[in-house]
């Protein structure tokens, strides 16, 4: 899951990026509007973390700005204004959640974690593909009851793939979710990581739950044959 | 409560109904005075017949030619009911009216040789108008009146004639020419009173409206102005301050509003902050944590220099904070203040010129002037974009000194230059920059105040904005009210941050 954050304050901006990566999120930061603008417009974000007062343009003519270009990633405003009429502003112009500042950055992670579930459209913390069970609010993944060691990327690539289950995920649209502008991604990144997710799955389960399909990607589902 | 409405009908009664009841009482003064002379003329007249009628014979006796059975003959205008009494100097009647049997006519005066008017006594206590007049009757030849003569006598006397006339014709059209006019007189009052009411009902309507319009005006939900349709120009005035009235509340409480969202913004933030470095340190190394205690302290110095600002402003503005009067040689401290800030402006990159008049002297206190100016000049240095212009001017006006702060500044509407002195103003789409709360230039104003200077946003050029302080020769804080602080409220100077 890929966030950007468009925080002017740079305390704020590194904060949110550390906790927001912590929790297996890949966060890309920019500190003025304009900025923000460019980012949102050049790369798909799942949730934009977007301040009010910013330098060169405000957040809300950024909001207005991708909601006129039909940029449909989760908006959370956040902002030191909380004022009803501030609120409503930010909301009437497609933010999907708000959050006045200070705030708690749990807070802030599990109102990031609801943005995503609902963008893709599932309402349960937990994701169930057969036997297998990714629990995003405890970031635990079970399958047949067993819980699975994964590293934060293992994580995050399982964790798409189970957002969009049964739907096959590209590579590139693995990597633009997976990895900010920071990570150093090697070409075979993601088919590495597909095969150490494969091995682990598929320790005492009899069948395989990520399948390959030529051309296309990968993509997380019960039963399907490999092709 | 007195009524503008009921007061102004008095008022206008007050003068119209005695001007009313005068006309009338002149118009009946006037018609009886005339009727009344008219009667006066027509008993001389009378009386100067009667007085004809009268002749001495001579060497015969005095005569009186005139019918007493008949009290007519007379000319017109008086009643035919006139009585007439003419008498010798010894008081005997020479002749009179039958009616009056004999009796004498008493009026008051003596008579005169010219007919005189009065009021004559009958002997019955009536009273009627009379006109009584003495002179010498004329004398004929005894030729001419053969007759006998009504009193013989060897030598002509002077007769007194009264001739007298009751007033009752006259008087019987007066009595209803008073009621006409009381009738009239009542009448064309009642018509001025109800038209002065309903005048002043319609005139006085436009204040009617205008005041419920004003006291209709709900003070938690100010209208944009109060509008009054067809306004007077006399309301114009009155409608025009309430409105500026409107505007200046409403302004005042839109910057009320504005400051304390802006406050709860650049409070909350640092604090936002605080809590986000705090609570990420925690899962993070003890090098991290270092890092992050050591942005905490930075972001809590921070917040204490807003505090700080804000709480200069608002002493400075309750007039807690006193001046200490020196005499400062200004030149030589404006230098100083600016080789401090210089080297700041080369740092980031802007030119900073600095033209100060040389013995510029003031009576004024040195740390809050310092305090003005170093807040303008790190302004100036920090919004000046890289390759622009700070430039820094004194010179000595009329009753003081003149300080420019100037600076290169892109993009300022001219609105901006009113509200750049709210505490927390920035501009629109300006986010913080750096330590900057945004109360430098609320401070530098609210410290102006306490000298008696002045500052003030202008814009010589859409490039450039500049700010004009004016220091007056003789620093003049408002000690009426400075003066009334307790001591225990007064603040320390140490407080005032330059």
């Amino acid at each position: 899951m890929r966030l950007l954050v468009v925080e002017d304050s740079e305390r704020m901006r590194t904060s949110l990026e550390t906790a927001l990566r912590r929790s297996g999120y890949a966060v890309d930061s920019v500190e003025d509007g304009r900025k923000g603008l460019l980012y949102a417009r050049t790369t798909e974000y799942d949730i934009i973390v977007l301040d009010i007062m910013l330098p060169e343009v405000d957040g809300l003519q950024v909001l207005r700005h991708l909601r006129s270009h039909a940029c449909d990633a989760a908006v959370l405003m956040l902002t030191a204004r909380d004022s009803i009429q501030d609120r409503v502003e930010g909301l009437r112009q497609g933010a999907d959640d708000y959050l006045v500042k200070p705030f708690a950055l749990d807070e802030l992670i599990a109102r990031v974690g609801a943005l995503a579930r609902r963008r893709h459209g599932s309402r349960s913390a937990v994701v169930r593909v057969d036997d297998l069970e990714v629990d995003r609010t405890r970031r635990v993944v079970r399958r047949g009851g067993r819980t699975i060691e994964l590293k934060p990327r293992e994580y995050a690539i399982l964790d798409y793939l189970a957002h969009k289950a049964g739907q096959p995920v590209s590579r590139h649209e693995l990597e633009e979710h997976v990895y900010d502008e920071h990570s150093q991604v090697q070409s075979n990144a993601i088919d590495s990581a597909i095969c150490t997710l494969r091995a682990k799955l598929s320790v005492g389960a009899s069948r395989p739950l990520i399948h390959t399909r030529r051309g296309v990607g990968y993509v997380l589902s019960y039963g399907e044959e490999p092709a | 409560m007195r009524s503008i409405r009921r007061s102004l009908t008095l008022k206008v009664l007050g003068r119209v109904v005695p001007l009313v009841v005068a006309s009338l009482v002149g118009v009946y003064v006037t018609v009886r005075t005339l009727v009344y002379a008219e009667f006066d003329r027509a008993l001389q007249r009378q009386l100067v017949v009667l007085a004809e009628a009268a002749e001495y014979v001579d060497g015969v006796g005095m005569d009186f030619d005139f019918k007493p059975e008949i009290g007519n003959g007379s000319t017109v205008g008086i009643s035919p009911d006139f009585v007439f009494d003419a008498r010798l100097p010894d008081g005997a009647a020479l002749k009179q009216s039958q009616s009056l049997a004999g009796a004498a006519l008493g009026m008051e005066g003596p008579p005169g040789r010219a007919p005189a008017i009065g009021t004559v006594r009958l002997p019955d206590g009536r009273t009627m108008r009379g006109c009584q007049m003495c002179f010498e009757p004329k004398t004929v030849p005894r030729s001419e009146h053969p007759g006998p003569v009504d009193h013989p006598g060897d030598r002509a006397l002077p007769l007194r004639i009264i001739v007298a006339s009751p007033t009752d014709d006259i008087d019987s059209p007066l009595v209803k020419l008073a009621l006409a006019e009381a009738l009239v007189g009542g009448v064309l009052l009642g018509a001025v009173a109800w038209t002065l009411l309903r005048a002043v009902q319609t005139g006085l309507q436009p204040v009617e409206d205008l005041s419920r319009i004003v006291g209709g005006i709900d003070p938690a939900n100010l209208p944009v102005s109060a509008h009054l349709p067809d306004c007077p120009q006399e309301l114009a005035p009155i409608l025009g301050g309430v409105n500026g009235l409107i505007r200046r509340v409403d302004d005042v409480l839109g910057r009320e509003k504005r400051f304390a969202s802006n406050a709860a913004h650049e409070l909350r933030t640092p604090i936002a902050e605080i809590r986000a470095l705090a609570e990420v340190s925690q899962g993070g190394s003890e090098q991290e944590k270092d890092r992050t205690l050591l942005e905490i302290v930075k972001a809590s110095g921070e917040m204490q220099e807003t505090i700080s600002s804000l709480l200069q402003i608002s002493r400075a503005r309750a007039a807690l904070l006193r001046a200490q009067v020196e005499e400062l040689d200004l030149s030589e401290l404006l230098q100083q203040w600016c080789a401090r800030r210089g080297t700041a402006a080369e740092q980031r990159g802007v030119a900073f010129v600095v033209r100060i008049e040389q013995g510029l002297c003031v009576r004024s206190d040195a740390v809050m002037l310092g305090c003005i100016v170093n807040n303008l000049v790190e302004n100036a240095v920090c919004y000046s974009p890289v390759g622009g212009e700070v430039e820094v001017a004194a010179s000595g006006v009329l009753g003081g000194v003149r300080i420019d702060v100037c600076n290169t500044c892109q993009g300022l509407a001219p609105e901006d230059l009113q509200r750049m002195f709210e505490p927390f103003w920035r501009r629109r789409n300006e986010a913080s920059r750096g330590s900057h709360s945004g109360l430098g230039l609320a401070l530098a104003r609210s410290l102006c105040e306490v000298l008696g200077a002045t500052v003030a946003a202008e814009q010589p050029s859409p490039s450039r904005v500049r700010m004009r302080v004016h220091v007056p020769a003789r620093c003049a804080p408002t000690e009426g009210v400075a003066g009334a602080v307790p001591e225990d409220q007064k603040v320390p100077r140490a407080v005032i941050s330059g």
